[in-house]
């Protein structure tokens, strides 16, 4: 039986889970240089939030999908407005989103217990056979996952690149002080991309939720491996959803012929390898996180 | 100094402090409010056991259901005049599963005066063995059941080893599944591995075949990569040698991905967290079991009551083995009188035949006890026997 096909198919739905919450995270760290690494915490309080209401309420599922995001979205604004704007130091920040991190997941293990909690099997944990070599079951559930990423992934693109607001922001990215001077309300961008990049937090926690469950330290791994293809994306929000799908592809591939084990091992191992290479030697431009995408000067 | 602009190096090292300060002192705070009440006696007036154990992390379910159980003991041998005609009490230390923090707890509580410890979790027990040698202490394993914890010198287990039932699951995988060949899913740790190779060598003793071995991290939530190889391999029947929960992803997975193999499991594959995970994904799995039923006898469906009044739920096997311990450590201790390591253990290995809420409890040469297994099969979400 061939597993090379299933194997990249679940590659790929694994890079994009990867790639919605790296999209949010990254967004809020190319405009604010801010590493919002409680966004994991968020991102597993919008599971537990939709397991409570769609789980447990037997709320409609749309219903619960839009609460969720909007509270996502309200909590990563309330993050930004109430705890990090005061402290204005990007290392404060840093410092103090890690000590947030540790509270939620305290709070959620109280609250919740400590262990892993899934929805319910319903229609949506049918699986559909994809045509090809080798047998590959997806779960409805899991194709919306990957319809999401890849929506908001167009979205994000087109909203940067063809939208004032979206001038705005890659303004922002590049040169917050310049962008401030020509009139551009820096403070309400940064709230905005805190808005939309837990929003899509919160698509990540439900995606997450619904694939493997949430417990309290759900989003740890999540906001590593969104640092991970943020950091490897330089800059470009494009990058960070490519970077997320070749990182589950090459899992799958390294899966395919080596021991299951080492499949992490190696994606890391090749991204230090990557990073050192890209490194700069003299006379080359250093690794910066700033856009280099040339746009339309903001309106 | 100022750093940058608008924020000097005092309002730095305070925020930074302060953050780190809420992050230390707030899971503590709630660790520390969750904790049992107890009355900490002057020292000499009371008769302390230690205990190490996951209350926060991925594993913080077994540590607050032993803890649990164990408080039910203590009240009870306090209620009949504690042990030496003082009070015991149990020292609760958290080692977020965690073989440095065992350690750590270990030592700390060797220099309170601690001589007994009950600790779980085969890595742990590992890390605390040559501790215990060194410090005279006497380890209480009332979880880990990796066949390798008989080459310990001072652990005594109160749960009996996998190989035990592993080697009997073998058995019964063959001679009424017709097995003939089997995928091995195990936890990447020493329980996992150790409980794993005993099953190999038993099952291909028997004339089978072990196919495909996958190996996923602990915790691990995901193991589609895993199932996706076990399906190539097309076992006859797939093991799951994982811990509490992760048996439950590995069996819902393993049906959403098609696997039509027989699933089988041993004591973990129990829990009720695994049915809550898979539902009805955990129904036709066969295994072997050191398992609590609460009709065993009268201590048995006394101490189910007495659990389900505090915990909600019903007692698990680890919260029986846990309670079974504090109590035959206090009739140790009240027998020989005192907590020296060595006439506990002395004590330990000539128990016969003891009325635990397991049943009959009997400590063998590998110091471990000999409990009966439990034969089991999983139809319509219920546990029942596993008949011929």
């Amino acid at each position: 039986m061939n597993t090379l096909y299933p194997l990249l198919v679940n590659g790929l739905l694994e890079g994009s889970r990867i790639g919605i919450a790296g999209l949010g995270f990254a967004l809020i760290f190319f405009t604010t240089r801010e590493l919002h690494f409680a966004y994991g915490a968020a991102l597993a309080g919008a599971g537990y939030l939709f397991f409570q209401l769609f789980g447990r309420l037997a709320w409609p599922g749309w219903l619960t999908v839009v609460v969720v995001l909007a509270a996502s979205a309200a909590g990563g604004v309330a993050v930004k407005v109430v705890l990090y704007r005061p402290l204005r130091d990007h290392l404060a920040i840093l410092l103090f989103s890690f000590g947030l991190a540790i509270v939620l997941e305290n709070v959620y293990h109280v609250v919740f217990g400590p262990s892993d909690v899934l929805p319910p099997i319903t229609f949506l944990d049918r699986v559909a056979e994809l045509p090809g070599p080798g047998l590959t079951l997806v779960r409805y559930i899991d194709f919306a996952g990957f319809a999401a990423f890849v929506v908001a992934t167009a979205l994000l693109l087109v909203v940067l690149e063809r939208s004032r607001v979206g001038a705005a922001i890659q303004a922002v990215m590049r040169d917050e002080g310049m962008a401030r001077l020509v009139g551009i309300r820096t403070g309400q961008i940064a709230v905005l991309v805190y808005a939309t990049g837990s929003l899509l937090g919160g698509i990540s926690g439900i995606v997450h939720v619904t694939r493997t469950g949430v417990r309290p330290d759900s989003g740890f791994e999540v906001v590593l491996f969104a640092f991970i293809v943020t950091l490897l994306a330089g800059g470009r929000i494009g990058r960070v959803a490519l970077w997320a799908l070749v990182i589950g592809v090459v899992r799958a591939l390294v899966a395919w012929r080596l021991p299951t084990e080492l499949s992490t091992l190696l994606v890391f191992v090749a991204m230090l390898a990557y990073l050192v290479a890209r490194a700069p030697s003299p006379g080359r431009r250093r690794l910066q996180a700033r856009p280099v995408v040339a746009t339309g000067s903001p309106s | 100094m100022r750093l940058t602009k608008g924020i000097t190096t005092r309002a730095l090292a305070t925020t930074a402090a302060a953050g780190l300060a809420t992050a230390l002192a707030v899971p503590a705070a709630l660790a520390a409010a969750d904790q049992p009440a107890s009355t900490p006696a002057p020292a000499g007036d009371e008769v302390v056991i230690g205990w190490i154990n996951p209350l926060s992390g991925s594993a913080a379910t077994f540590g607050e259901l032993s803890r649990d159980a164990i408080e039910i003991a203590l009240e009870e041998i306090n209620a009949d005049g504690g042990v030496l005609g003082a009070p015991l009490r149990v020292e609760y230390q958290d080692n977020e599963f965690r073989t440095d923090q065992s350690v750590t707890a270990a030592e700390q509580l060797a220099d309170s005066g601690v001589r007994i410890i009950i600790t779980a979790g085969s890595a742990v027990v590992f890390a605390l063995d040559p501790v215990a040698e060194r410090r005279d202490l006497l380890l209480a394993n009332v979880g880990a059941q990796s066949p390798e914890l008989v080459e310990t010198a001072s652990t005594y287990s109160f749960i009996p080893m996998s190989s035990a039932e592993v080697t009997r699951l073998a058995e019964l995988a063959t001679e009424r599944l017709g097995a003939e060949s089997v995928a091995i899913v195990n936890v990447d740790n020493d329980y996992g591995e150790d409980s794993a190779d005993a099953f190999q060598a038993a099952f291909e003793e028997l004339g089978g075949e072990v196919v495909a071995r996958e190996i996923h991290d602990v915790g691990a939530t995901d193991m589609r990569t895993q199932l996706i190889k076990v399906r190539e391999a097309q076992p006859d029947a797939v093991l799951i040698a994982s811990n509490v929960a992760e048996v439950g992803h590995v069996a819902r997975q393993a049906r959403e991905l098609g696997i039509e193999a027989e699933l089988l499991g041993i004591t973990f594959a129990l829990s009720p967290d695994n049915f809550e995970i898979a539902g009805d994904a955990m129904n036709g799995m066969h295994g072997v079991a050191v398992t609590f039923r609460e009709d065993t006898s009268e201590q048995s469906a006394a101490f189910a009551e007495a659990y389900e009044a505090v915990a909600g739920t019903a007692p698990t096997v680890y919260a029986a083995t846990s309670y079974d311990a504090v109590h035959i450590l206090a009739d140790a201790i009240e027998e020989v009188g005192s907590d020296d390591p060595a006439a506990v253990a002395e004590y330990l290995m000539a128990l016969e035949d003891y009325p635990g809420v397991l049943g009959p409890t009997t400590f063998t040469e590998e110091r471990a006890v000999d409990i009966p297994i439990f034969e089991w099969a999983i139809v319509d979400g219920e546990i029942e026997p596993w008949e011929e």
